[in-house]
């Protein structure tokens, strides 16, 4: 932390994604992102919550640009430490992706290639960014299994994918994401598959990772408990844009756009019995249906007939970023 | 009771109140595996274990359990498309095992089920109509009746059938296929609706939306459930009885008050606590259960919970049978050191 | 109530605005009506020839593609002898598909024991190549039309039962078939109105990329001697009769040979737009 030139990259945002707008082309055009503004500094951790259709895959699959370019219309930016990483060279985008960046996924056992170990897969991946020995990179792989707490890590090392259980293959997935000491973490749903048992232990580990590792993570879920858990901002993301972010704390006791206040209403807990549930009504749109205005008007309680004819604009708090005409209007 | 004009009668209680509606016996499922003509060593997944329990007529029982605990099993079990291995069933006060024929068919008017997967409960190449008419078509009723019938449910669980009726399911999202399902359950006046995992795959807004539809149709429609999930949350708002399951055993079943509040069983506890607070300054620091099942091929002798059991000793090499820890509630449990609060 | 177009009515839409489709769909409905109205189109005897007239070449006056090695006009030939050949396209494959469809759904939807019985007996046949079957059977049956169709009907059954078998024990295990079976309706219902309509589309469209390769294998047989005698008219036994004449006059030769592979591959194509028709990813 010495240098000034290392205080200035600490100063500003690790990731900034500025007015991303994405459309996937193909026989019809599908809006999925629509105006996405965040910034994550440097070891936070964020939380993109959001339902079916919301944009909150795509975006990940963004950040590590994963879309063939004549697939998608992008534009607007995102800004890796500085950089953007959307004109990449193919070698660059390869040294982002793993070493700068890296991702967990939902399905563990769809994200190893079940015809190789455990063990060869990991040292693959450091020896594909390091320059180490064989040896060493081995040794690395079984720290890295032992830092996951995969028991009997050793063993494990030659271990098939199909050999593990649902919890063993996600924490293995996530010592192959970390192989590299990645500056961010990209986690989509990786506990969603999983039993409840296994769901906590899971978020546990990663919750403790990120923080010992100092790591930035973006972590996507659906679910309010898991958000609630894992991290200490939320980003509420619904029809492609981000309507909310703010505190986790905050988000729970004082929602401010609709929709987090419906989706907190909405949710069932052990002490809503013998309530009747407050819903939203309609369903989340279908990624695509591009209209003109607030993509949540049409389910909305408080809308006016602003909200149907502009976008909301961003506004933005000392705590908070809210996208609506109607948050501050009380 | 019904809105209904015309629709199959529900069928009338034959066994009175005091008589539960469905009584399960030391129900067994084994799945055979490794066996082909030639071997004779043969391997058995045991998927259902000797499971026993009652549903009340009215009431909601939930169903509790993490994969492999055998839930979907007890479903098919229960809905007759797959039968025991050993065990027995009686449905108001008949045995449903011998049912052949006619008593069989009267049977499934009275035994429903919603699944979890709404896209693939619906035939691809019918409209909705089309799909919730076929029950009532089966059981007697004319085809325009039925597809009245039809209409009418639709209306009933919220989907306007003049613009939804002759959609296919493809044009459907996920909560109104799901509520099409429940329409399709409904077609038949069943007394009992089996609902295996029914809003998991929904988002969470459109689940509150499923939820009190469910419960507003348990009331006006004379239902009974049977609620198998694996979100302890919607468990505790929908049933009034709980059942808890691991490795094909029950291991607790109780009011739902006595479970989540009065817990005995280890198991129990430890799904309780890895439930996500819903407050930051209450997360979780330690994992209060760690490792996965054990094998269901080669079940461990004893409890089967023991390997992974803090309060576990040399007792538990026996194997715990159910005991009723509080006859006034009907609170039983299977553990040799069930905890006392 | 508002109307939706059901499945077929929406895959026949979508088969319209394909072009190639159009195409390949005309060509075979020209060459299946001109076959069918031979009689009415052509006053021509496809059986008389003269031998002063053998082997014209193409654009000859009076005989639009020539004449064949017995002097007879190859027009008129090629037009009766599609009767034939299509015949031996279409018939097997179409008999196959019934025989076949029921079988495989027997098989697919019982399981156990009866599908292994089904399937296995299959194999057995499923092992021959298709060609050295068909010969086999024709040769132990004897030559004439009938015996062929029959060799190549038997041919296709295996094939059939195959993609119907896999495609029914795939829907079988679906929820919406559990829900018909817990509705109380009886498996030929079930069957009926939910297992079919579901297994009809890769069943029908492995059917129609069978009717080239039937029709192949048919003029195959003929070639060999084995399916129709002369002088009747098709086009595997006129490629073989014409097969002396295909160093001196080519342009004649191949006349029955492109019949054979404009044919087939109208067929082929056709099938091919069905098959993206019906794949639409719902």
């Amino acid at each position: 932390m010495s240098s000034s030139f290392e205080r200035l990259i600490m100063k500003s945002p690790l990731l900034k994604v500025e007015n991303l707008n994405l459309d996937f082309v193909g026989t019809k055009r599908i809006q999925a992102l629509n105006e996405l503004n965040f910034e994550l500094n440097s070891g936070e951790s964020l939380v993109l919550l959001g339902e079916s259709g919301s944009g909150k895959s795509v975006t990940l699959r963004t950040l590590m640009r994963l879309y063939k370019q004549n697939t998608i219309n992008l534009s607007g930016d995102i800004l890796f430490q500085g950089k953007s990483i959307l004109n990449l060279s193919l070698k660059e985008l390869q040294s982002y992706r793993g070493k700068d960046v890296s991702m967990v996924f939902q399905e563990a056992g769809t994200a190893f290639d079940p015809v190789y170990t455990i063990g060869q897969q990991i040292i693959e991946m450091i020896l594909a960014h390091e320059a180490l020995s064989h040896q060493d990179a081995r040794q690395r792989a079984l720290e890295l299994l032992n830092m996951v707490k995969i028991p009997q890590a050793k063993q494990r090392l030659s271990a098939y994918p199909h050999e593990l259980s649902g919890g063993m293959k996600q924490r293995a997935m996530i010592a192959l994401s970390l192989s590299c000491n990645p500056k961010l973490l990209l986690a989509d749903e990786p506990t969603t598959a999983l039993d409840a048992t296994v769901q906590m232990q899971i978020l546990l580990l990663i919750r403790d990772l990120q923080k010992e590792l100092n790591m930035a993570m973006i972590f996507v879920t659906h679910d309010i408990g898991a958000a609630i858990e894992i991290s200490d901002q939320i980003a509420v993301m619904y029809g492609g844009t981000i309507v909310e972010k703010t505190s986790t704390e905050n988000f729970i006791n004082r929602p401010l756009h609709p929709y987090s206040q419906g989706l907190m209403a909405s949710n069932v807990t052990m002490h809503n019995k013998g309530e009747k549930l407050l819903t939203i009504n309609g369903s989340p749109p279908i990624l695509g249906i591009n209209s003109k205005g607030c993509s949540f008007a049409p389910r909305c309680k408080v809308k006016i007939d602003k909200c149907l004819q502009e976008s909301p604009k961003i506004t933005r708090t000392d705590l908070s970023q809210v996208s609506c005409w109607q948050a501050f209007s009380e | 009771m019904s809105l209904i004009d015309k629709s199959l009668v529900q069928d009338s209680d034959v066994g009175g109140p005091a008589q539960a509606l469905l009584i399960v016996n030391e129900l067994r499922k084994l799945f055979p595996i490794n066996g082909s003509i030639f071997s004779s060593k043969k391997d058995y997944v045991h998927a259902v274990n000797g499971v026993s329990f009652s549903i009340n007529k009215g009431e909601t029982l939930g169903i509790v359990g993490e994969s492999g605990c055998g839930k979907s099993t007890l479903a098919k079990l229960l809905s007759n498309l797959i039968k025991p291995t050993s065990g027995s069933m009686i449905f108001d006060g008949q045995g449903i095992n011998e049912l052949r024929g006619i008593p069989l068919k009267t049977l499934k008017k009275n035994l429903q089920m919603v699944f979890q997967d709404s896209y693939s409960s619906l035939n691809p190449r019918l409209n909705i109509l089309a799909s919730i008419a076929y029950g009532p078509m089966i059981h007697g009723m004319k085809s325009e009746d039925a597809k009245e019938l039809a209409a009418n449910l639709l209306n009933r669980v919220g989907l306007d059938a003049n613009q939804f009726g002759y959609r296919y399911p493809h044009e459907l999202s996920g909560g109104q296929r799901q509520r099409a399902n429940i329409a399709r359950a409904l077609s038949f006046s069943p007394r009992l609706l089996l609902l295996d995992e029914a809003v998991a795959a929904l988002d969470k807004s459109v689940q509150a939306q499923v939820l009190n539809l469910l419960i507003d149709l348990k009331k006006e429609e004379n239902l009974t459930y049977l609620f198998i999930s694996h979100d302890l949350n919607v468990v505790h708002y929908m049933s009034d009885r709980v059942l808890v399951m691991y490795l094909g055993k029950v291991v607790e079943v109780g009011t739902v008050d006595r479970i989540f509040n009065e817990t005995a069983h280890p198991y129990t506890k430890a799904l309780l606590l890895a439930q996500p607070a819903m407050d930051p300054a209450k997360r979780k620091i330690q994992v209060p259960i760690m490792g996965d099942p054990p094998s269901p091929i080669h079940l461990p002798k004893g409890c089967s919970f023991k390997s992974r059991c803090a309060h576990a000793n040399s007792v538990c090499e026996d194997e715990p049978k159910l005991k009723n820890i509080d006859p006034i509630t009907d609170h039983w449990v299977s553990c040799h050191h069930h905890l006392k609060d | 109530m508002i109307e939706h177009p059901s499945y077929w009515t929406h895959v026949f839409t979508k088969l319209s605005k394909n072009k190639i489709a159009w195409l390949s769909g005309g060509l075979l409905t020209v060459i299946l009506l001109s076959a069918f109205f031979a009689p009415l189109i052509l006053s021509t005897d496809p059986y008389r020839g003269a031998m002063l007239n053998r082997l014209n070449p193409v654009l000859t006056s009076g005989h639009l593609l020539g004449t064949d090695e017995l002097g007879r006009d190859m027009l008129t030939r090629l037009i009766y002898g599609g009767r034939i050949s299509i015949l031996l396209g279409m018939a097997p494959v179409i008999l196959a598909f019934i025989i076949g469809s029921c079988i495989g759904l027997i098989a697919g939807f019982m399981g156990g024991k009866i599908n292994m019985l089904i399937m296995r007996t299959m194999d057995v046949f499923y092992a021959f190549p298709s060609v050295l079957l068909a010969v086999s059977i024709s040769g132990a049956l004897g030559p004439g039309i009938v015996n062929s169709l029959l060799a190549l009907t038997i041919v296709f059954i295996p094939q059939i039962v195959r993609v119907c078998e896999s495609s029914t024990t795939q829907v079988r295990q679906l929820d919406f078939v559990s829900a018909a079976k817990m509705s109380g309706a009886s498996t030929f219902s079930i069957i009926r109105v939910h297992v079919f309509p579901n297994i009809i589309g890769p069943v029908f469209v492995y059917t129609t990329s069978l009717f080239s390769v039937s029709m192949i294998l048919g003029s195959g047989l003929s070639f060999l001697g084995l399916g129709i005698k002369p002088p009747e008219p098709e086009w595997g036994l006129m490629l073989n009769t014409l097969r002396p004449a295909l160093y001196t006059h080519p342009g004649l030769a191949v006349l029955p040979g492109l019949f054979i592979f404009i044919t087939s591959i109208s067929f082929n194509l056709l099938s091919d737009c069905f098959n993206t028709a019906m794949d639409i990813k719902k």
